[in-house]
């Protein structure tokens, strides 16, 4: 028994010297954090900071005891938190869209209709609200909701699937027409929904901690846009920097999923929709997007200037 | 060589080679092997692959320390309140609704709970606690309350004190059922652990973390899922022989 207790008071010692330095580590840069993806890329040059999770976790994460300096999140969500006294400003956009209805081949006369079979993901989110102010409810007895990229990527891969046509995401839309030969893309909804509106898609913005001196967040803002500005030039620049840090391809993979994948689809007229746009400049096309989610023009207060 | 064939590690051994056995034709009869169920050929070969990284040593070690953590803590705290509450009528019943509410609410809602009030990283070793803090407290419970009336009858006659009667005569008497909720719970933790690390999806380390990673980097090729499934499979069972043994000797004690 005495030896037990020993034991396991050493690892509550243990645990509390691990805890005590990595905070000091953390106090001296600004901490970032985003969801993988095209978002993630916008950091490559930034990775010692950069800490990967669900949008659902950064929100909670946004509001906690614990707050990140600099997180990314979807545009009508960073508004919603802002707008419900989170202390953030909402400072840029730095994703413009990256979905892509993908034909899988089982419809024969190649076109979407009320009697194919249409697969979406994330019902009541983004993916589902941008596909209907498009299409409208026209398609609405043939969709099929599944629950992520990952999922509805599978259902254009399966040799079982029944799905015609899918709503995917870039680079999921890559992986998928490489895996299956009679996979292609149907629809570019950025350009439709472009059509539509008239501005761009709004879809992943940077929020900055109230917290933060301004001019640090502005330096920081503005080396995001030219690190950005450097990737859309020559997207290859992200192997450069992972080969010049030494970092491991599995600490690229969960940083960035397929680098390969990710660095095709930028030269591929920068499928991926990767930029950068100042918020403020921009309010007008920004409260054209969140229209999309019911939420009314957004005040002079909640951006970053 | 009916001893030979008696033996209890030959026997287990013909088990995993039957598994395997049945797990290849499984993967044969089905298309789109790695797409859907990859066959232990190519799930060892990737195994195999990882073992000569130090990635998969980094998971390994982080998801451990977490669960090692979280569970250190979670022991620390149930068996102190199992010890008062089986004592002490009161105070049990006191924690009756705490407890059932640890025990019921949803380890997914946790996981948000939780990152109001800690970082991602810790998120794990939280959830570890809040899950295996109600097993070991009933464990500790039940075994002092299950104490044999003659000892505790003894204890009143010799008017011993209750520190003294808890430490040197209840607990080591209560210790079967500390052992077996000891020995749920620490199975249990490891799961919980990585399951936590998938929720947040958190790009640090764990084996959560790479299979989050695995499935978002290519969601059609299940064979590193499988593998990262084995390596948890195989730490769990060299953590259960470890326990099994750990608790004779204790008992024996």
């Amino acid at each position: 028994m005495r030896k037990i207790f020993i034991l396991f008071i050493s690892l509550l010692m243990l645990s509390a010297c691990t805890n005590g330095s990595n905070q000091d580590i953390e106090k001296e840069n600004l901490s970032i954090i985003c969801p993988a993806g095209a978002p993630a890329l916008g950091f490559y040059n930034k990775l010692d900071n950069l800490q990967i999770a669900e949008a659902g976790i950064i929100k909670a994460q946004v509001l906690s005891n614990d707050k990140p300096d600099i997180a990314v999140l979807p545009t009508n969500v960073a508004v919603a938190l802002i707008n419900g006294g989170a202390e953030y400003k909402l400072a840029s956009t730095i994703t413009f869209g990256n979905f892509y209805i993908c034909s899988t081949g089982n419809d024969e006369d190649g076109i979407m209709s009320k009697e194919d079979n249409i697969v979406l993901f994330g019902e009541g989110s983004i993916p589902d609200l941008v596909f209907h102010y498009v299409y409208g409810n026209e398609f609405d007895d043939a969709i099929t909701y599944v629950n992520d990229a990952s999922v509805a990527l599978r259902e254009i891969v399966s040799s079982t699937s029944e799905a015609d046509y899918v709503l995917i995401a870039q680079p999921a839309l890559f992986t998928a027409i490489s895996k299956n030969e009679k996979a292609k893309e149907y629809a570019n909804l950025q350009e439709l929904y472009y059509e539509k509106s008239g501005c761009d898609m709004y879809q992943a913005s940077i929020i900055v901690s109230n917290n933060i001196d301004h001019d640090v967040a502005v330096r920081f803002l503005s080396e995001v846009k030219e690190d950005i500005n450097a990737l859309l030039e020559n997207p290859e620049i992200i192997k450069s920097v992972i080969e010049e840090k030494q970092i491991a391809q599995e600490d690229v993979q969960s940083l960035f999923g397929n680098v390969d994948a990710d660095i095709s689809v930028i030269k591929n007229n920068n499928g991926i929709g990767i930029g950068y746009k100042n918020a403020y400049d921009n309010k007008q096309a920004i409260d054209i997007y969140l229209e999309l989610f019911n939420l009314k023009g957004t005040n002079e207060e909640i951006y970053f200037q | 060589m009916k001893k030979f064939t008696s033996n209890k590690i030959f026997l287990r051994i013909c088990g995993f080679v039957l598994f395997c056995l049945l797990w290849f034709v499984a993967s044969e009869i089905i298309q789109q092997k790695t797409f859907i169920l990859p066959g232990p050929i190519e799930t060892f070969k990737y195994m195999f692959e990882l073992l000569q990284k130090p990635y998969i040593y980094n998971c390994i070690g982080t998801s451990l320390l977490n669960m090692i953590i979280g569970f250190t803590y979670s022991f620390i705290v149930a068996f102190i309140l199992g010890v008062i509450s089986g004592n002490n009528y009161h105070f049990k019943e006191m924690l009756v609704v705490p407890m059932t509410a640890m025990k019921s609410v949803p380890t997914a809602s946790l996981v948000y709970l939780i990152l109001m009030f800690a970082g991602i990283i810790k998120v794990p070793i939280y959830i570890v606690m809040l899950v295996c803090i109600p097993i070991i407290y009933e464990a500790v419970v039940s075994g002092i309350e299950n104490i044999d009336k003659v000892y505790l009858d003894a204890l009143r006659i010799t008017n011993v004190g209750i520190i003294k009667a808890n430490v040197k005569i209840k607990i080591p008497l209560a210790m079967p059922y500390i052992l077996v909720g000891i020995s749920s719970s620490f199975a249990l933790s490891f799961k919980i652990e990585i399951m936590a690390e998938v929720i947040t999806g958190s790009s640090k380390l764990g084996l959560g973390s790479a299979i989050a990673t695995s499935q978002r980097v290519d969601p059609t090729n299940m064979v590193p899922i499988f593998a990262y499934s084995l390596f948890a499979i195989i730490l769990m069972v060299i953590i259960d022989t470890i326990i099994s043994y750990l608790k004779k000797k204790i008992v024996r004690l």
